[in-house]
């Protein structure tokens, strides 16, 4: 009886930790990418994708041919036809060539493991959290002119050469609904945070739910902490320089900032009910029929919002004013990069597709990024919206992977938001501080850093 | 056709028909288990094939660690629910094998909800529990105790248990059947004889079933015990471990997969194991030792 149980124990258990495999990160893809449905956008903001195609040097049709896999996140768009136009339009350019798609719902998770046996296909994105050391083993270089006054070309530089390409420039901040703001009597958006407490309390009073924090999906509380608390400080390397700091969690610096604002929201009552409760699919609505007024998110969420029903004039972006100073930066980020499998037996052919799916086929405006080019202006309207405020724009930079290994070590989700919700709700947030710069400190400690 | 001895014979079937299911279970079971082992030994982070043998720092690291068997109180309120889900199966078998007009149809009711996926549970509960629109809320306010409505997964008192009555809800069916069927296999004459002998169906209940259906119980309480331990879709589907709902496994599987450290996650999954086994052993010789 025993031995029965023990063998079934542990067959229980191996498939417990090889199943998790697959449902751990259901929501970690949201929020760096806009996996979920874009809808309607896809078709809306196509001729942008052709005028850009026009702009770049259109050369003659290429001999290159064979068949290409690309890896992708977006399985909204292998599902609903996108990426079967830019295959249409690349081959145009390439009439011997064939590529196809597979779309892998838990991208985070299922990449790491297609890596490491080999099947990552000639096209994927460079998984987050893969150390740039690393990337040799996995990708091919690309040449170097294709960065040439492009946003994050030097993210994925290790060695001197570089791995990825950036597929897309979000910026992060307030989403709001303009029905909804204009129904509580507010004729502009705020620019400083007692003008956005201010605003919270007239949503409140005109019974629309102020700001939808998404506290129950977990992914989106990062952004009031480690998604933010860099670029208030406007240092790029502020992450890298919390690997020498024996206490970064303080009530007076941009962590504290932040948490202060996310805490005044929930006590105040200028959030969703209940809190707890995984709304996010339920929350787009609500933003866009203007229940519910502001999402604190990146860009990439506005497409998604007029996906859910919203007019495009309806919403509009302006950036997080974290105090009274009216000056604010916003962040420069990356969503995921592009690159060519080393294992690929087309390299030519997967390195013409990476460069024409960024800069030609019209993706980065489809998904409602800003171009990785630094001098085109966006042509989305709420980006011009934010810009026009402007805000310094903190360009993101890699960040030291001892960051990243005291923080798995300390069990801090980093991206996760996990650890965000325990001080967004903890009675004392000095306390749930002290809590965290113990934990960090003891990494630091063990990995002795 | 072949002249084989009688003994070559045997082994010749005996072999033949055991070497599928051994192969089967060495590479399912047993070669995933030893890997188990290794890696927990290991500082493997689950990318790449490149581990360091770090003999037991990991296990030194759980022992130490206050917080990892924190976890464990968590699941204490799923193995309250389990006993609370064994007496209720109980009562509910003992009254459906009893002649009661519908049986059938009451008995598929309470086994339907083990049939439903978990996930598919945990979405039904996820709108039973809404603070605004959940059903529970709506009910208690449309019959006049609005002072009863709660933040059923907000509130930190409550939250655990409003988990734990899930899982009770879900596997209460399972547990009734199988008590169904141990019942049904008592011999009837016992409780004639009984009955000739002057027995109200209390002492029947103590004196005839308890006995016959021990072995049973037997099981029933390991099986809860262990699915206490192993609580982990139902938390993890509705709150990801939040509001402290983490139990042991979701704290084996966060660390695997958000923190990146295999070889830590094997090391607790092996701890779990022992534990699991532990337990077995001391119900085993404690609570049912006179058989022996």
């Amino acid at each position: 009886m025993e031995k029965r149980f023990a063998v079934t124990l542990v067959l229980a258990l191996t498939v417990v930790l090889t199943a998790a495999c697959g449902g751990n990160n259901e929501g970690n893809n949201n929020a760096g990418t806009a996996t979920n449905s874009t809808g309607n956008n896809a078709t809306a903001s196509n001729d942008a994708g052709a005028t850009n195609a026009g702009a770049t040097d259109s050369d003659a049709p290429s001999d290159l041919s064979g068949t290409i896999k690309v890896l992708t996140q977006r399985t909204d768009y292998v599902n609903d036809g996108t990426f079967d136009k830019y295959a249409a339009a690349f081959k145009e350019k390439y009439p011997n060539a064939k590529v196809e798609f597979e779309g892998l719902t838990n991208y985070a998770t299922d990449i790491q493991v297609r890596l490491t046996t080999g099947e990552a296909g000639d096209v994927l994105m460079i998984p987050a959290g893969l150390a740039t050391s690393e990337y040799s083993k996995y990708f091919e270089p690309l040449p170097d002119e294709w960065f040439d006054n492009v946003y994050f070309a030097d993210n994925t530089l290790s060695d001197g050469k570089r791995y990825g390409l950036s597929t897309g420039v979000n910026t992060q901040g307030i989403v709001y609904n303009k029905k909804a703001f204009a129904a509580a009597g507010i004729d502009k958006v705020p620019t400083t945070l007692d003008e956005l407490y201010a605003d919270a309390a007239k949503l409140k009073a005109a019974n629309i739910t102020p700001l939808y924090m998404n506290y129950g999906a977990q992914w989106p509380m990062g952004n009031w902490g480690d998604g933010s608390a860099w670029y208030l400080t406007g240092d790029p390397q502020f992450a890298t320089k919390q690997v020498s700091e024996e206490a970064p969690f303080q009530v007076d610096n941009a962590w504290g900032t932040l948490a202060t604002i996310g805490r005044t929201f929930v006590e105040k009552g200028y959030v969703e009910k209940d809190l707890y409760t995984n709304n996010w699919e339920m929350s787009k609505g609500e933003v866009a029929s203007g229940k519910a007024a502001m999402y604190f998110l990146g860009n990439w969420v506005i497409p998604q919002i007029i996906g859910a029903g919203a007019a495009s004039e309806d919403i509009g972006f302006f950036p997080l004013p974290y105090d009274n100073s009216g000056k604010y930066n916003a962040p420069l980020g990356s969503d995921y990069f592009v690159a060519v499998s080393k294992d690929s037996k087309n390299k030519e052919l997967a390195k013409a597709w990476v460069e024409f799916y960024v800069k030609e086929s019209g993706y980065v405006e489809d998904s409602g990024f800003m171009p990785i080019d630094k001098s085109a202006k966006s042509s989305i309207p709420q980006l011009a919206e934010f810009q026009a405020l402007n805000p310094t724009l903190i360009e993101s930079e890699a960040t030291d992977p001892k960051y990243n290994e005291i923080a798995n070590k300390a069990q801090i989700g980093i991206g996760t938001g996990d650890y965000v919700q325990e001080y967004i709700l903890a009675d004392d947030l000095k306390a749930a501080f002290d809590k965290l710069n113990k934990k960090w400190k003891d990494a630091k400690t063990a990995l002795g850093y | 056709m072949f002249n084989f001895s009688f003994k070559t014979q045997r082994y010749l079937i005996l072999f033949g028909f055991l070497t599928i299911p051994v192969l089967l279970s060495l590479t399912f079971s047993y070669y995933p288990a030893i890997s188990l082992l290794y890696y927990s030994l290991t500082d493997w982070t689950g990318l790449g094939w490149e581990m360091n043998f770090i003999g037991l720092d990991n296990y030194k690291e759980i022992f130490t660690k206050p917080e990892v068997f924190g976890a464990l109180k968590n699941n204490l309120y799923y193995f309250i629910g389990g006993l609370v889900q064994v007496a209720l199966s109980l009562y509910f078998a003992v009254i459906l094998t009893g002649k009661l007009r519908g049986r059938n149809g009451f008995r598929a009711m309470l086994f339907i909800p083990y049939v439903l996926h978990s996930v598919a549970t945990v979405i039904m509960f996820k709108n039973l529990y809404h603070m605004e629109y959940g059903s529970l809320n709506v009910l208690l306010g449309s019959i006049g105790l609005e002072s009863w409505q709660q933040s059923w997964l907000g509130n930190k008192h409550l939250v655990n248990f409003s988990l734990a009555f899930i899982s009770m809800w879900k596997y209460m069916g399972l547990n009734m059947v199988i008590f169904i069927g141990a019942l049904q296999s008592i011999p009837s004459d016992l409780y004639e004889a009984a009955s000739i002998d002057g027995a109200n169906s209390r002492q029947k209940f103590r004196f005839i079933t308890l006995p016959s259906i021990r072995k049973v119980m037997e099981l029933m309480l390991i099986l809860t015990l262990t699915g206490a331990l192993e609580a982990f879709d139902i938390p993890y589907v509705m709150l990801l471990g939040a509001n402290d709902t983490s139990t042991f496994v979701i704290k084996t599987v966060d660390t695997a997969f958000k923190y990146q450290n295999f070889g830590l996650a094997s090391a607790m999954a092996v701890v779990l194991l022992i534990m699991v086994l532990i337990f077995i052993v001391i119900q085993r010789k404690l609570l049912f030792r006179e058989e022996r």
